[in-house]
């Protein structure tokens, strides 16, 4: 039997900004997919498969399965310290997730 | 003047998922599943090309371009091409034949952008899929989804965008086709062809090494990038923009990304190139309608998303 899709909340808290947004995210996609629109989404949308690194958050509160994300971006330490890719995890609780704004300099690849 | 590079012959993609990058290029974009080697990489091309592949999918645990390749005559010039390189100062790496299933040695050379590039010389020809070379039939019936018909070209992302232009030009015989540039005459972008099309491979300026913009592939007509941007829809497949124009090349196009987050485009269209062709400028502050001939501005993401 497939699990049932619940909707959880997801918090975004930007400090460039000093701003907290919440919206709804499906259980059963990648958190970044449940943001429709483009103009006006709380976390920055690149190329939503993992691999440009735009919309780098840290996980601050809950628990997320994750896809593979490309290590350009995030390495096995970030993982580690809940840092990740908002187009390639899946929430499993609430989340709350902090906005990492990635500079060209810190590309790892 | 000429020397001897005839096309774009492949291009090898990093992505995250194989059978979902797989499900993307052939059933959505239409290329061929031509065949896979040992290293479990992918080889796939678009239906009126003649040689094997075009495109090489291999599974890694980060996106972007392992290399691009031209098909140069023959195997003389691809050694004449290889001391040219040499003489000018850079290291090459040589491949031997079989290193990408049924295509010959193949000479590959580190740009100053950082992207890797590669000549060889012979692949193995399996001729245009579905239509036969005597009495041909117009296409074949069961291309799927975008019917991609050829890859086409890159755009790449690098620093010294100057540096490859000496090499592509000076050493291998492109023609700088159309460029945009600041007014101090500094050169942002660059778009170069080795053939009559527009541009077989460009380059924007940006302070990065080795990035990957996008692959390009061509479909026939504006209807058919139309119908793209339809199954894209379809699919909920990520758009980038379009379908719209280029005012470079001015041809119709439609971006999107695979499940690896690569940009793809599709586009048909587009100018033509002939050796005595004077080069088509575009001034910096115009580089919004540049790029999107419609909107006349760049989205961020045109900039700033890459692999």
């Amino acid at each position: 039997m497939e699990a049932k899709v619940t909707s959880l909340n997801v918090t975004v808290v930007d400090k460039a900004k000093d701003t907290e947004v919440a919206f709804d995210a499906k259980s059963d996609q990648p958190v970044l997919l449940s943001i429709r629109s483009v103009v006006g989404s709380p976390i920055p949308v690149g190329c939503k498969g993992g691999g440009c690194g735009v919309c780098k958050v840290r996980v601050l509160e809950g628990n997320f399965s994750a896809k593979r994300m490309s290590k350009a971006h995030i390495s096995e330490q970030d993982l580690e310290e809940n840092v990740v890719l908002a187009c390639r995890i899946i929430p499993e609780t609430d989340l709350k997730v902090e906005i990492l704004a990635e500079t060209p300099e810190e590309d790892k690849s | 003047m000429k020397k001897g590079v005839m096309r774009p012959g492949h291009v090898q993609i990093r992505v995250l998922d194989l059978d979902e990058a797989v499900k993307h290029y052939a059933d959505l974009m239409g290329l061929i599943e031509m065949d896979r080697d040992d290293q479990g990489r992918v080889y796939l091309k678009g239906w009126t090309e003649v040689d094997k592949f075009s495109v090489v999918l291999r599974e890694a645990d980060e996106a972007g371009m392992d290399f691009m390749a031209f098909k140069v005559a023959d195997e003389a010039t691809l050694d004449s091409l290889a001391q040219d390189l040499r003489d000018y100062g850079l290291e090459l790496t040589e491949l031997p034949a079989g290193d990408l299933k049924d295509c010959g040695r193949r000479i590959q050379f580190t740009a100053p952008t950082g992207h890797h590039f590669e000549l060889f010389a012979t692949k193995e020809q399996t001729g245009k899929w579905g239509v036969s070379n005597r009495n041909p039939e117009a296409w074949p019936r069961d291309a799927k989804g975008m019917k991609a018909t050829r890859f086409d070209h890159c755009l790449l992302y690098g620093d010294d965008i100057d540096g490859v232009l000496d090499i592509f030009t000076n050493v291998l015989g492109f023609q700088l086709v159309e460029q945009v540039v600041e007014p101090d005459g500094n050169k942002i972008a660059i778009f170069m062809a080795c053939s009559m099309k527009e541009h077989d491979i460009a380059f924007i300026r940006q302070p990065m090494k080795d990035k990957f913009h996008h692959a390009s592939f061509f479909l026939e007509s504006w209807e058919d990038v139309l119908k793209a941007g339809d199954l894209l829809s379809m699919t909920d497949t990520p758009i980038d923009i379009g379908p719209t124009r280029h005012g470079l090349t001015h041809g119709t196009t439609i971006y999107f990304f695979d499940p690896s987050g690569n940009r793809c485009e599709v586009f048909s269209g587009g100018d033509y190139t002939y050796p005595d062709h004077p080069v088509i400028t575009w001034d910096a502050e115009q580089l919004g309608k540049a790029i999107f001939y419609h909107d006349r501005e760049l989205n961020e993401r045109f900039l700033t998303v890459v692999t």
